[in-house]
């Protein structure tokens, strides 16, 4: 059997609430993805940890408060600490077009803002993995 | 790349762990081979499976238990098993939403699972991640199976203690429940006891498991809990030690330990001989020829089948007919 996808998704900082992140997290499902699903309220230390202990494949964070830029990066420096630099990195959320650049400069993978097609998301996360099996395969 | 995880598993290094579980959980030779190379360090930790309805609150009863014994100074491991959908294939695993008063605390690892594909409320793949737990060095794990409704059965050959979540709204239900979770029960908790009914219902369980014939001794209590304030959890507790208590002190969890790894010797056996067997030429050949009896009408399904297996029987008597020969021998020397 093929070893199905595992995201991590959490929502780190003072979000009120997780809709968008639980649409997410049901049409990744749906697309026969493994989703671990940790809830509102996550500090970037949280999220790593959740990300190491389930061993996830693609971390997808979903923001709404505006802290993004500080966000993002903590978590990925703490993915870098970790040995995670490996493991993508997503997001989605409220988050200005000017922003989109410079969080792919901290190594951002994508970002989806509202009204994305589900199904899309499910579809880079797919590329992605199998860009990085077969990177891992060859190196 | 395995042996890379495996020297970093040895020094502590929980990401070393976790990337250990995946292969595991992938299955095949590799799997196997990881679970060999740490089949020595394993059968030190105690386990406890926490079973129950759906919604019962399992999983915020673990992280209550957790933070109880990390006060205690033990290291914990959780597998929490969820759902994988018929439909996808893909899951949403969200026990972890209910454990996360563990976080930053390097004794506490938690890691969920989807069912994909088992038929029960703990796959074996649950029990392969607790063994890697185990071999962690984890002083306590909890495996925590999916809802169950009525049939949990295999749970005790994975846990020591079993503890069986209920609610007072479970209601009429305790009577569905009486042929499978009742009998696996060795603690039994009524959670979510701020709701009204709930002494007199944990009254009715208790009298029904006085029914119960009493087996090896233990009398399950009933612990009434509210796991979102943490009342009850000392209590709950508490009755996890005595039962641990009990069954060190009459060589019960040796016991326990010993069945388990029969019922694991068991399964691996018969998956391998399965796979031994259909793969071989002559037995699909042999199926054929069987299969086209059966439809022309020549023989029952039942005669085709005894056919089909015919050379395993013949090897049988061979080898019965070798161990008694040899028997005749060893018998003599006395050591039987």
């Amino acid at each position: 059997m093929k070893k199905p996808i595992k995201v991590l998704v959490a929502k780190p900082g003072l979000d009120g609430h997780d809709r968008g992140a639980k649409v997410v997290a049901n049409a990744l499902r749906d697309a026969g993805m493994e989703v671990i699903y940790t809830g509102l309220h996550q500090t970037p230390e949280m999220i790593v940890e959740a990300a190491i202990q389930e061993d996830a494949d693609v971390i997808a964070l979903s923001i709404l408060s505006g802290a993004h830029m500080t966000l993002f990066k903590r978590v990925r420096s703490l993915m870098e600490e970790n040995d995670l630099a490996d493991v993508p990195l997503i997001g989605g959320g409220i988050i200005p077009d000017q922003d989109v650049g410079p969080l792919k400069d901290l190594g951002v993978r994508e970002v989806f803002g509202p009204g994305t097609d589900t199904r899309e998301i499910a579809k880079f996360i797919r590329n992605l993995f199998e860009e990085n099996t077969s990177k891992k395969k060859t190196g | 790349m395995r042996d890379d995880y495996l020297d970093k598993f040895f020094s502590g290094d929980m990401l070393a762990a976790a990337r250990l579980m995946s292969i595991v959980e992938r299955g095949g030779d590799e799997a196997e081979g990881v679970l060999t190379a740490l089949f020595p360090r394993m059968g030190r930790s105690y386990r406890i499976g926490m079973t129950g309805l759906t919604g019962a609150g399992k999983s915020t009863l673990v992280n209550q238990l957790t933070k109880h014994y990390r006060s205690k100074g033990l290291t914990v491991g959780v597998v929490a098993e969820d759902p994988t959908s018929p439909f996808s294939g893909g899951a949403i695993l969200g026990d972890r939403v209910r454990m996360l008063d563990a976080h930053g605390d390097a004794g506490v690892f938690i890691r969920s699972i989807a069912s994909r594909g088992s038929e029960t409320g703990l796959s074996e793949k649950a029990t392969e991640l607790a063994d890697i737990l185990d071999a962690f060095g984890r002083d306590l794990i909890f495996l925590e199976t999916i809802g169950v409704g009525q049939l949990e059965t295999k749970i005790r050959y994975s846990a020591h203690t079993t503890v069986v979540v209920l609610t007072p709204d479970a209601g009429d239900d305790v009577q569905s429940l009486k042929s499978g979770l009742m009998e696996v029960g060795e603690v039994f908790v009524v959670n979510k006891a701020d709701r009204p009914i709930a002494q007199r219902y944990s009254d009715d369980l208790r009298s029904m498991l006085d029914l119960r014939s009493p087996g090896d001794g233990w009398q399950p209590p009933v612990v009434c809990t509210v796991a979102t304030t943490g009342d009850g959890i000392d209590e709950l507790a508490n009755k996890i030690d005595s039962h641990r208590t009990f069954l060190d002190a009459n060589g019960r969890l040796e016991e326990k330990r010993f069945e388990a790894l029969k019922n694991r010797m068991r399964r691996l056996t018969e998956e391998k001989l399965k796979e031994l067997f259909w793969e071989n030429e002559y037995i699909k050949k042999s199926l054929e020829t069987a299969l086209s009896e059966v439809v022309s009408g020549n023989k029952s399904p039942y005669q085709a089948a005894d056919e089909i297996v015919m050379p395993i029987k013949i090897e049988k008597d061979k080898i019965e007919k070798k161990d008694k020969v040899k028997g005749r021998g060893k018998r003599k020397g006395g050591a039987r």
